[in-house]
């Protein structure tokens, strides 16, 4: 009799993303956090004067600022040691034949070039500090659409009206006075995609930007600015992943969206940094009137996570909706969700999520709805459901509403548990065997997140989400 | 009595965003002076009432090693250190032993005068397969400022079983603190009903600990927030014996110019195997310029457990009113037809009738059907 597979839910397979390449980068500032550090990168990345003086006054406010007394500790993270810009040895290109072979190699493993060729409208590429690749279609490019990288745009590469839409949108809806880690993204960003669809333009295909780290205790301060104006529609996928090193290293991203009147925006995230890694990333959108907001959001990696994107649903009648999935394992502490701020008449959002916590890993889903006085008529859902695959695991859910106007109408609902024995028991008496039972359930309940993510990305999620089905669970 | 206190009560079990203004609430200059007087009436067999000195009875510790001032209450450690600013502080307790009269009661009703401000603990000590009831009733002797804070700590032994009955209607010139503890041993069971009625500013707090393997805790808790009232309330089940249960149904209304606050948690302590905890909020909005915050959280440690927990809040559905209407009720009258039968459902389970009337004649109108079912 053949041995019976033991079933076991395992973690995400990683080795497709922790592989390393040699550091050859041509420029790094020094570990840690300083005016003169802050200087250094302004003078690297061209800035103009105004983004200078922004840079050292977020530095000021970060440096007045505490760090969060709530969420996953960060008590480890020791800016000292981290090292803000990495400069790699190559200049951005629009041609992958011209980026150094090394990292050519690291984004042809990810997939990245294939993906392009066959399903996305355009793709950057940012390794370290700096994006090394940069290329939209041009049959994209010719609806007027921009998609390039963000520090070429604000120097006005690519036309003073950009320039100058970059000066009245950086940071204005992330600010650096939002919190710590949004202030030292204002004083150290670097890299990041400007994209702007003009009115009525709808990009049929997805733009996706993907982020690598390579460097070992560095930080990612990549920022991403999507404007998209009245009518139009895009949909943005972002990827990032890292090797694992001993030492941490730190993702304090920072994307601001801006969705015009009937517009429509997804953003699709899947995330799978590495497990040394403080994700401190922030997220934001704010939509005018009828128009919508799609996240799509899958958090895998990271060994601390902190991430809310949030939506301002300024407009009447605009909504948004938020799918997410997030899946803890072994010293993982990932402590994700989204926010919905109401302030329009017949605004609605759902949050949607799901999470799954194994082998001593820590999921928390925490979120926030608030409907503020004037949002009269508006709706708002939150469901969120939990699987834990062990005892040992934690999951904790924290969901907070606050409601100011009578004419509001919200909904929430969660649920924490394991493996259903009845579902087990009712899938067996169909001749399915107990570990076969088990594996469809936990497969079950991440699919319908997981289909919500784009077909585009579907070779990088079968990478992501392993869920063994073999074998048992607990 | 020194000087007031600066007090922080109703903490979030797990913080969230500081912007939310949720993780917790902050008294300053709080000044008690003494205890509202009160006596009990007990009735039944095996069931005692003593007062004793606060002093001996915190000092106090079993055999098997409960002490009264170890017991965690909803509203935090400060209202402790509330109460040890008076030194001559007592302690009401009520014991029921083990065969005590099922359907015994402790009537607990607190007058508040004008101007005084109060603070009373009442200790209930439910033995071994005992059952204890116990109504109490905390209402205003006229209109004026005033503080009611008082402290109820539960201990249910293996077995028992403690039923307590709350209704605060006192005037809306008082602040009052409420504040309830308690431990379930193996197989003990906590029910608690309580309206928050009354008070220009409430701050409510109640934990319970399910220690006991089976232990069981249900809250039915009704609150009517009315213009320019502050309700802040924090209950947490806690969940440390193995096939524990929890449910708490929260319901309530909150009007034009009010301001409520509902923490609920559910704490699965790991070991906690087998055991389930439900908790929902049903929330009515009326009126303009309220703010109404809800947060229920669920903490898990454990893997077998099932927790649920939801929460419906807004205003009375279309359907409803369209039903309502159909039958020649206005909106203004279904809304407050509808607003009372909330709290109309809890009052009915209070046992003794006279803090019925009282709850009732509070809210304005009273229950003649009601009369006529008692006098039968």
């Amino acid at each position: 009799m053949a041995e019976k597979e033991k079933t076991y839910v395992q973690d995400v397979d990683r080795s497709l993303y922790d592989f390393r390449n040699e550091e050859k980068d041509a420029y790094r500032v020094k570990s840690g956090l300083t005016s003169d550090i802050v200087e250094k990168i302004s003078e690297e990345k061209k800035d103009p004067e105004w983004m200078r003086i922004f840079r050292h006054k977020a530095l000021e406010t970060y440096n007045k600022m505490e760090i969060p007394d709530w969420g996953p500790s960060i008590d480890e993270l020791d800016m000292d040691n981290i090292v803000t810009y990495v400069r790699p040895n190559t200049h951005m290109s629009a041609k992958w034949s011209e980026v150094p072979e090394d990292i050519k190699d690291t984004f042809e493993k990810l997939g990245i070039p294939q993906a392009e060729r066959k399903s996305l409208a355009g793709v950057g590429a940012q390794y370290d500090s700096e994006l090394v690749y940069h290329n939209v279609r041009e049959e994209v490019a010719a609806q007027g659409v921009i998609y390039s990288d963000l520090e070429g745009a604000m120097r006005g590469e690519y036309g003073e009206q950009y320039a100058e839409m970059i000066r009245t949108h950086f940071m204005k809806l992330v600010t650096p006075g939002d919190h710590k880690f949004a202030a030292l993204h204002g004083a150290v960003w670097s890299g990041g995609s400007f994209v702007y669809v003009p009115k009525g333009v709808s990009v049929e295909i997805p733009l996706q930007s993907y982020f690598r780290l390579n460097a070992p205790g560095a930080g990612q301060f990549e920022h991403t600015l999507i404007i998209v104006d009245e009518g139009a529609s895009l949909h943005f996928i972002e990827g990032c992943s890292a090797p694992k090193y001993n030492v941490a290293n730190l993702h304090a991203g920072c994307v601001e969206l801006f969705v015009g009147k009937n517009a429509k925006l997804r953003y699709s995230t899947i995330e799978n940094w590495s497990k040394n890694m403080y994700n401190l990333n922030t997220k934001r959108a704010q939509i005018a009137e009828g128009g919508v907001m799609e996240w799509v959001s899958g958090s895998f990696g990271s060994h601390v996570s902190y991430l809310y994107p949030m939506t301002v649903l300024k407009g009447d009648n605009s909504r948004m909706e938020f799918t997410g999935i997030t899946f803890a394992g072994r010293g993982q502490n990932l402590d994700t969700g989204a926010k919905v701020v109401h302030i329009g008449k017949n605004t609605s959002s759902y949050i949607n999520t799901k999470s799954i916590s194994k082998d001593g890993g820590i999921s928390t889903f925490r979120s926030s709805v608030v409907i503020g006085a004037q949002a009269k008529h508006s709706k708002a859902g939150v469901s969120c459901q939990s699987l834990m695959l062990d005892e040992e695991s934690r999951s904790d859910t924290i969901p907070a509403m606050d409601i100011r106007t009578p004419d509001a109408d919200v909904g929430h609902e969660a649920k924490i548990g394991r493996i259903s024995d009845e579902a087990v028991f009712y899938l067996m008496s169909r001749g399915i065997s107990e570990e076969d039972a088990r594996a469809m359930i936990v497969s079950g309940f991440a699919d319908n997140v997981s289909k919500e993510l784009p077909l585009e990305y579907a070779v990088e999620m079968n990478n992501l989400i392993q869920l063994e089905m073999k074998g048992s669970i607990g | 009595m020194g000087q007031g206190i600066d007090m922080t009560v109703n903490r979030l079990p797990a913080r969230t965003w500081n912007w939310l203004k949720m993780n917790e609430s902050r008294l300053t200059d709080v000044k008690i002076e003494k205890a509202c007087p009160v006596t009990p009436v007990v009735t039944g067999h095996g069931t005692t009432w003593e007062r004793v000195s606060a002093e001996k009875i915190q000092s106090e510790q079993t055999e098997n090693g409960f002490a009264w001032k170890n017991l965690v209450t909803g509203m935090g450690p400060d209202m402790d250190r509330l109460a040890e600013e008076d030194e001559q502080a007592q302690v009401d307790v009520i014991t029921a032993e083990a065969g005590a009269d099922e359907d015994n009661m402790a009537v607990f009703d607190y007058e508040c005068q004008p101007g005084e401000r109060y603070f009373n603990r009442l200790y209930l000590h439910a033995k071994e397969n005992s059952v204890l009831n116990v109504t109490v009733l905390y209402r205003s002797a006229g209109a004026g400022e005033g503080l009611s804070a008082h402290q109820i700590k539960v201990c249910a032994e293996k077995n028992a079983v403690v039923r307590i009955y709350m209704a605060e209607i006192l005037d809306a010139g008082v602040t009052c603190l409420s504040d309830l503890g308690g431990v379930c041993e193996d197989n003990a069971r906590v029910e608690l009903v309580k309206l928050e009625l009354g008070a220009g500013k409430l701050y409510s707090g109640g934990e319970i600990d399910l220690k006991g393997k089976a232990s069981n805790f249900t809250a039915g808790i009704g609150y009517t927030a009315k213009p320019g009232q502050h309700l802040d309330m924090n209950y947490t089940a806690r969940h440390h014996g193995k096939k524990t249960e929890s449910l708490m149904e929260v319901s309530g209304v909150v009007s034009e110019n009010a301001f409520k606050i509902f923490r609920g948690t559910i704490d699965f302590i790991a070991g906690c195997a087998g055991s389930k905890g439900t908790e929902s909020e049903d929330v009515l909005l009326l009126g303009e310029e309220l703010v109404n915050q809800t947060i229920p959280l669920i903490l898990c440690a454990e893997e077998d457990v099932e927790g649920n927990h939801g929460a419906s809040i807004g205003k009375l559905d279309d359907q409803t009113l369209f039903y309502l209407a159909s039958r020649g009720i206005p909106k203004e009258e279904a809304e407050k037809m509808l607003a009372r039968a909330r709290v109309d459902a809890l009052n009915a389970r209070i046992p003794v009738k006279s803090v019925r009337d009282t709850v009732e004649a509070y809210l304005g109108g009273g229950d003649e059907a009601d009369d006529e079912e008692e006098e039968k």
